[in-house]
């Protein structure tokens, strides 16, 4: 009888912990915690993050009231913004295989050729079941989705050629593996983005954006679009994160003007991602 | 006005409290402890879920806040045990070789002992695990490697000290 390995040793290890402890039953009903909820102790946080609260507070209510005197106003919106051109949510159509150095690149300024049937990615094809999918909380077909290897011979596009109403081919986010993908004409863009604040959720640094009437309507537009598929962040000519639209949900629900974006940033990247957003970079 | 879907949130709540659970156990060792970790993080997800709920992945979201709850519980443990350098004994409803992993995870550093649970643990591939910790594939790889052979010698260890040696013929 062969050695376990040590991957075997630890697995089966971590799995009958697992196995046995989800056999536990929760202290309480989910009622009683949501009944609890309101009921917060309230630790008073550190001084520097104290200075911030109320930083972040004054800011909401700047923009509460601005956005109050706005509407009373009942004028079409002037928007007064100098940037945010970097910044787009797009459809994403296909991944594609990285770029050969090797291979003889197209001429410049040729139009991409579109992805191929049987890479396409649309709900159809990622068979997104709500649900079940231990650690994620739905099933798919997304770590088996292929990517289009034709696209091995095309450079990707330029951060300065990235403009709203063209198809475009990029990389990830840096760090994230060569995978890149091809993306459709923005259905959101910089212009449609009212604020952009960052978060610590717990950690994780967030940049959590509200949106304007217009980009809010936009964005739910393309998200019930692209419902069970994919859409892309991007930012300066690179995909900060393209996660599946409500793949726990069996409908799509409003966004309601709001979207986060968490892509594995630190503090000071997310800072600077909320700057891009909204053109102030 | 509450626009929380409490519906939603209780079918959440019961469909994923014990792989959270389980989670929390792995990473903290003590019943008690992961019990309340997996109440404040589901806490968390509850305060939020207007937020969360409808973008992504609500178990994910509530794992990371959890696994972040347990990493941070270890080193406020870690400054403890500086001073008074005894170990806790093992819950009484706990294995031994139960006490033994949990013991080996928390001498790993917080993110290793977090992809070994993703990757071994919850079966996530490699880019998924990368994904969740945001390091890159190569990182996980080495991480998964280098923490399995301190965790199985931990194990094995445990096991033949517990037990006579068994030889198969």
């Amino acid at each position: 009888m062969p050695e376990p390995t040590e991957e075997d040793v630890v697995r089966t290890a971590l799995r009958s912990l697992l196995a046995e402890a989800a056999a536990a039953r929760p202290p309480e009903s989910p009622e009683a915690l949501r009944a609890r909820s309101g009921r917060r102790t309230v630790r008073l946080p550190d001084p520097k993050l104290m200075v911030a609260l109320v930083a972040a507070v004054v800011l909401v209510v700047v923009l509460v009231t601005a956005g109050a005197l706005h509407q009373s106003s009942r004028q079409p919106t002037p928007v007064h913004r100098t940037g945010g051109d970097a910044f787009s949510i797009r459809p994403v159509l296909c991944f594609a295989a990285p770029f050969q150095e090797s291979a003889e690149p197209m001429p410049h300024g040729t139009a991409l050729p579109p992805c191929s049937p049987e890479s396409a990615l649309t709900a159809a094809s990622l068979g997104i079941e709500p649900g079940g999918g231990d650690a994620t909380g739905y099933t798919s077909n997304l770590p088996s989705a292929p990517t289009d290897d034709s696209f091995a011979s095309v450079p990707s596009t330029a951060a300065s050629q990235v403009t709203p109403s063209t198809t475009v081919l990029l990389p990830g986010a840096p760090g994230s593996g060569s995978t890149r993908y091809v993306l459709g004409p923005a259905g959101v863009t910089g212009v449609d983005v009212a604020s952009a604040t960052v978060h610590s959720l717990d950690g994780e640094w967030t940049v959590e954006l509200t949106l304007t009437p217009t980009g809010s309507a936009a964005w739910d537009t393309l998200a019930q679009q692209q419902f069970h598929a994919l859409v892309g962040v991007v930012l300066h000519g690179r995909v900060l994160s393209a996660p599946v639209m409500q793949p726990t949900q069996s409908a799509f629900t409003s966004f309601d003007g709001r979207l986060d974006i968490s892509g594995s940033f630190t503090r000071a990247q997310a800072t600077a991602a909320a700057a891009a957003i909204v053109g102030s970079d | 006005m509450d626009r929380r879907d409490g519906a939603a949130y209780d079918a959440f709540y019961t469909g994923s409290w014990g792989r959270l659970f389980g989670q929390a156990c792995v990473l903290t060792g003590d019943r008690e402890t992961a019990q309340d970790l997996t109440q404040e993080a589901l806490l968390r997800a509850w305060r939020r879920w207007d937020r969360i709920a409808g973008f992504e992945d609500p178990e994910g979201w509530t794992r990371r806040v959890l696994h972040n709850l347990c990493i941070e519980s270890w080193r406020r443990n870690r400054t403890r045990m500086a001073h008074r350098p005894v170990e806790a004994p093992p819950s009484p409803d706990v294995p031994v070789h139960h006490h033994q992993l949990a013991q080996a995870m928390r001498d790993l550093p917080g993110d290793q002992a977090r992809a070994l649970l993703l990757h071994d643990g919850l079966g996530m591939t490699v880019p998924e695990t990368a994904a969740e910790l945001a390091v890159p594939e190569g990182t996980v790889r080495s991480w998964l490697s280098r923490s399995r052979k301190v965790v199985a010698a931990r194990i094995t260890q445990s096991e033949q000290s517990e037990q006579p040696p068994v030889r198969r013929s």
